[in-house]
């Protein structure tokens, strides 16, 4: 399914009585077509999370039109919104906060199955254990029963990214999914999030990542999308200040 | 000129109901004055207690259970009352990771200053308001900053007045324990920066403690590769990066790569770091390692002229 938005804007009001209000998303346009992965790259307070919460239903947008499929996202309300829900996930940025500390792996991925699929927790079981299959925490039985702090971060972020494949999303928006992790966990994880064929908003400050990762990126900058094309491509004539400072940032033993 | 010897250091955590286990195992090095010396590995290899021990802020259930740390003559662990207190006002400093959450949120910048200069040198305000000023100058801050609260700066703001803050008291070392793990990519560029630049100016050693080798290697003259508790590479940064020994050391530099190349693979390193309460017999890389052969399983590799491996380095 196609996810398209189209001129959509969006104005928060300031945080006191007096203050301007922020234009966080202005007049954007994108499509993610089915299976794709895009990267959404900008500097913190460019937009990027409100975009993310645009797209997943959290919040609506003042004009503009969000459409996934032939779903009109920014005017679903109650059960519509949740049937959406369960095909759009979140991964979220910092597995050691994403999880409950006093749920069990298993708990942890049943729940979506049971609260999106009506399954009982029975029914459930064999799909937790593919689940925990594909993310590759294997032998599943003893991954299954573990706590988060009897976890790895990367373990905890593939059970994140576990949770959030349980009800079989058609599209993933990661927000920094990578971030928290040692640098030598990364790679397996990207190689993770793309193995699974599903369409992916991939939000990061990484270029290196976005790279792996997607195909196509686009940069935002104070709410206005500022460049767009082919990752590659983007990557290599960047127009935009922001997109330049963050090549000049990579580690220079690293550049060619 | 040798500031910092490590001799056969082992520190064990010894928690009550749970096994002991040994972080820093067998660790051996030296630091010279003026060196950037950065110290790289995964999470939960050791490298923090490695940092804590150096600057001996080790508390229980961790414990300095073997070897010396001799800083510039003495033993570290022998000192007490007024000499210790001596030794962490001009020897060493730590910057924490969550360094930035370290300012007291009801006391302005300006207080933080006056208390550090006030408690350890015989000054007034105006004298210690003017070394202040000077200081955030250093770390590119404006003199405004002292007149604000934490909670009104940036993260990296904040983590600039820390390193300002441990400047005051001009240590010989500090030791920077992931300094910019929570900033934004272009923050932690200029964090870095500004630390790589006070290190010239001033001219104290240094060691920069994190996960991120591409981050050091932009700022270390030399480079310690950390592996389950023992430095398994030492090497200057540049020799590291053209020839790296330890299988894990090259497996790291795999992690990087430049996102315009026309193909990009970046291949992580498979596997999870060991259990310390659980460590195979032989070489703790071994069950990771590509080139791993079965000499490599009887006894942990001793570092040898700079790198800790039976099939890479020199046999002993």
């Amino acid at each position: 399914m196609r996810l398209i938005v189209d001129d959509v804007t969006k104005r928060y009001p300031g945080r006191r009585r007096g203050d301007a209000s922020v234009l966080a998303c202005d007049h954007v346009s994108f499509t993610i077509e089915p299976g794709e992965s895009v990267a959404l790259v900008g500097q913190s307070g460019s937009g990027k999370s409100t975009l993310a919460r645009l797209i997943t239903g959290m919040d609506r947008p003042d004009s503009g039109v969000i459409t996934f499929g032939d779903t009109r996202v920014d005017r679903l309300r109650r059960r519509h919104l949740r049937a959406y829900r369960s095909r759009v996930q979140l991964v979220f940025q910092d597995p050691y906060a994403a999880l409950n500390p006093l749920h069990t792996v298993r708990y942890v991925l049943t729940r979506p199955l049971v609260n999106y699929h009506g399954l009982s927790e029975r029914e459930a079981r064999p799909q937790v254990d593919e689940l925990l299959d594909t993310v590759g925490l294997t032998p599943v039985e003893q991954f299954a029963g573990k706590l988060p702090h009897q976890l790895s971060g990367g373990q905890r972020q593939r059970v994140v990214i576990a949770r959030a494949l349980a009800p079989r999303p058609a599209l993933l928006v990661a927000d920094e999914p990578v971030s928290m992790l040692d640098v030598s966990l990364r790679a397996g994880v990207l190689e993770l999030l793309r193995s699974t064929g599903v369409g992916m908003l991939y939000i990061t400050h990484d270029l290196l990542s976005a790279r792996v990762v997607a195909d196509r990126m686009f940069v935002l900058h104070e709410g206005r999308v500022v460049e767009h094309g082919r990752t590659i491509d983007v990557l290599r004539d960047p127009k935009d200040d922001y997109t330049r400072a963050l090549l000049d940032a990579l580690p220079t033993p690293f550049t060619v | 000129m040798t500031l910092l010897e490590v001799e056969n250091l082992s520190v064990v955590y010894e928690p009550t109901g749970a096994p002991t286990v040994e972080s820093v195992r067998d660790v051996s090095l030296t630091l010279r004055a003026g060196e950037f010396v950065g110290l790289v590995g995964e999470s939960g290899c050791g490298k923090s207690t490695l940092g804590y021990a150096l600057t001996r802020m080790l508390k229980p259930p961790a414990r300095l259970d073997a070897g010396r740390v001799i800083f510039a003559g003495d033993d570290i662990a022998a000192l007490s009352g007024e000499r210790l207190r001596a030794l962490r006002r001009r020897g060493f400093a730590l910057v924490l990771q969550s360094g930035m959450n370290a300012l007291n949120p009801v006391r302005t910048v300006e207080n933080h200053f006056v208390d550090v200069l006030r408690a350890h040198e015989r000054t007034d305000r105006a004298t210690a308001r003017t070394k202040a000023v000077e200081l955030l100058d250093r770390v590119h801050l404006p003199a405004t900053t002292l007149r604000r609260y934490p909670h009104e700066l940036s993260g990296g703001m904040r983590q600039r007045v820390v390193i300002a803050l441990v400047l005051a008291l001009e240590p010989r070392l500090v030791v920077f324990d992931e300094p910019t793990t929570a900033l934004d990519v272009l923050v932690q560029k200029a964090v870095i920066d500004t630390i790589k630049r006070l290190q010239r100016e001033v001219g104290f050693s240094a060691l920069l403690i994190s996960h991120d080798l591409g981050m050091v290697l932009e700022s270390a003259d030399r480079v310690l590769v950390m592996y389950a508790g023992r430095i398994v590479e030492d090497q200057p940064s540049a020799r590291l990066v053209r020839h790296p020994r330890h299988p894990y050391t090259r497996a790291l530099l795999g992690c990087y790569a430049d996102p315009r190349a026309e193909q990009v693979t970046i291949t992580g390193i498979p596997g999870s770091p060991p259990d310390l309460a659980r460590l195979p017999g032989g070489c703790s890389y071994a069950p990771r390692c590509p080139l791993v052969e079965p000499g490599c399983l009887h006894a942990e590799p001793p570092l040898v002229n700079g790198v800790a491996c039976y099939v890479t380095g020199a046999r002993p």
